[in-house]
């Protein structure tokens, strides 16, 4: 991970330049990070109960956003 | 099925039917990439040119690993197992309420057009907006939460009514049970104090229309005389977005052809003082000049880039604000269910016209084949209402193989019927947008999950050794030791 962020922010330090940082750091890269536990199947179980904004509702009128909305079980 | 992608600087890989997202070095992208079409060996050797053997082993048991906890290569379980459109009982839970059938502006590509919807100037009396509330609570079932958005044409043309309306609902609310959620969707033209402080006071929610800078709002947005907007409604816009906290509003605007370098328009918005943005590309005929049209597409991505890059530059700082459209919820989101049905309407969701009309949303008002019964009598078209409630995910051939499927949910059934005639297709070039949308959004989470911190350690020690790079080293006299 550190090495992605590396490339992204310092893009033109050498390669040899990052191993340094990362022997001497003992760094272990980790490759994969993760950033949502909440996975769609878990919300099987207990989803459906309906009592989320409906989103035309809330900004957009010509198109349809619904990924942004929130639960209404989560916000209890 | 996976989505990979690359922006502004990070390696993001969605997992579409676990709605996972996982931020990875390049050369995980690059495994995750060949991981269904290769065997692990050939993975291996295609790679060590660039990597070690033992960093793309590590790499493949990553991604062994996740597969088994269920967050990449998922297959879509949901299709068969979990929901039965057909027999899935519907209730009512919003309302858009068309208060107005006039307005005050002239905007060149209402979808009203200027209020009127293809129809008559008409303002809805009390009694309607009263049985349309009486509709809401008996047809709702068990929801608690209704939802009523006051628009229009322009609902300030006839507040009297908004207020009484908001008057009743209050007192029908504890009779019932119910918790209504009231919103207003205004061109600011008649704000003042007075309509201030009771919106404050009522509406969870206020949507202010605005365009963007001066010249591309008063070009779209004039009065009836010509007259430009923009003067007008900017005081008391910011005067309103600071009464209710900087929460609970957007500015929302449109962009057109005419100004394809949108990402001005929300950052000027921005730099007025709003928090709370929203700024869409116009739905409009192909052969009006201000179309968005395909060839526009990359350029409008670009924009959507640039703007999402000056997000993180701006989070966490005084000049940040929140964009609509850029707004995921990877936490706590919606649930397949939601998901997979989309935005409601013709089930859910239904518009109501001043006489008492129901249509299936706001965008189907005026056009009589999706006239679906009316407030005293309820739906009465029950035909066209099973045809919205199968409308989904699953019965739109393009979006099989969409990876933003479940962001956007099929997409806006209006769009999809004024390009091709049904409401089960897709507008395309709606499609394209949304994508872009979701990459930046999800770019925006990796780039805001407090990786920076480690990100900016790495500089601060890059430049130290780059600083050091022409001595030789301490330790040993070598120019290029790993020592350091």
């Amino acid at each position: 991970m550190r090495f992605r962020l590396f490339q992204a922010e310092v893009r033109d330090v050498p390669y040899e330049t990052f191993r340094k940082i990362r022997d001497r750091r003992e760094v272990i890269m980790k490759h994969i990070q993760t950033l949502n536990t909440q996975i769609l199947q878990n919300t099987v179980k207990k989803g459906g109960c309906g009592e989320c904004q409906t989103s035309c509702q809330s900004a957009c009128k010509t198109s349809c956003t619904v990924g942004n909305q929130t639960c209404e079980q989560h916000n209890k | 099925m996976i989505h990979r992608y690359y922006n502004n600087g990070y390696y993001i890989v969605l997992d579409v039917n676990s709605g996972a997202v996982h931020v990875v070095d390049e050369l995980a992208y690059e495994v995750i990439g060949l991981y269904e079409s290769r065997a692990r060996e050939e993975i291996v050797e295609q790679l060590k040119g660039r990597w070690t053997e033992e960093e793309i082993r590590e790499v493949l048991d990553d991604v062994e690993e996740l597969k088994a906890q269920g967050t990449l290569f998922t297959e879509d379980t949901y299709k068969d197992q979990v929901i039965d459109f057909k027999k899935r009982s519907t209730v009512v839970k919003a309302l858009c309420l068309h208060i107005a059938h006039d307005c005050n502006l002239a905007c060149r590509y209402c979808f009203a057009e200027e209020g009127e919807y293809h129809g008559r100037r008409a303002l809805m009396s009390y009694e309607v907006g009263k049985q349309a509330l009486d509709f809401l609570i008996a047809n709702s079932g068990n929801r608690r939460n209704l939802e009523v958005d006051f628009f229009g044409g322009e609902p300030l043309m006839n507040w009297q009514v908004v207020k009484d309306l908001v008057a009743y609902g209050r007192e029908q609310e504890k009779l019932h049970d119910k918790k209504f959620r009231f919103t207003l969707t205004t061109n600011g033209i008649l704000l003042n104090d007075e309509v201030q402080e009771f919106v404050n006071r009522e509406m969870s929610n206020v949507v202010l229309s605005i365009d963007g800078r001066k010249e591309v709002n008063d070009k779209m947005r004039p009065f009836r005389n010509g007259h430009g907007s923009y003067d007008l409604i900017v005081p008391k816009f910011q005067k309103l977005a600071e009464s209710r906290n900087q929460n609970n509003y957007y500015v929302r605007g449109t962009f057109t052809r005419n100004n394809l370098d949108f990402s001005e328009d929300v950052l000027h918005l921005a730099d007025l003082g709003f928090k709370q943005i929203s700024v869409e590309p116009v739905v409009a005929a192909p052969e009006e000049p201000y179309a968005i049209r395909e060839e526009d597409i990359p350029a409008l991505c670009e924009q959507y880039d640039k703007l999402a890059a000056e997000m993180v530059r701006r989070h966490g700082k005084e000049n940040d604000f929140n964009f609509f459209h850029f707004m995921i919820d990877l936490t706590g989101g919606p649930c397949v269910y939601k998901r997979l049905s989309g935005c409601g309407s013709g089930t859910e969701y239904l518009a109501v016209t001043p006489w008492g009309d129901l249509y299936p949303c706001h965008q189907f008002v005026g056009n009589e084949k999706f006239l679906m019964g009316n407030v005293f009598d309820g739906v009465t078209n029950t035909e066209l209402r099973d045809e919205f409630k199968c409308c989904n995910v699953y019965a739109k051939e393009k979006c099989q193989k969409c990876f933003a499927k479940f962001y956007c949910s099929g997409g806006c059934a209006a769009n999809s019927y004024n390009f091709h005639g049904s409401i089960n297709d897709a507008y395309d070039i709606g499609c394209e947008l949304q994508k872009k949308r979701v990459e930046c959004a999800i770019m925006i989470k990796a780039a805001t999950a407090g990786l920076q911190t480690e990100a900016e350690d790495m500089r601060t020690e890059t430049e130290g050794l780059q600083e050091g790079a022409g001595e030789a080293c301490a330790e040993c006299g070598a120019a290029e030791c790993a020592q350091g």
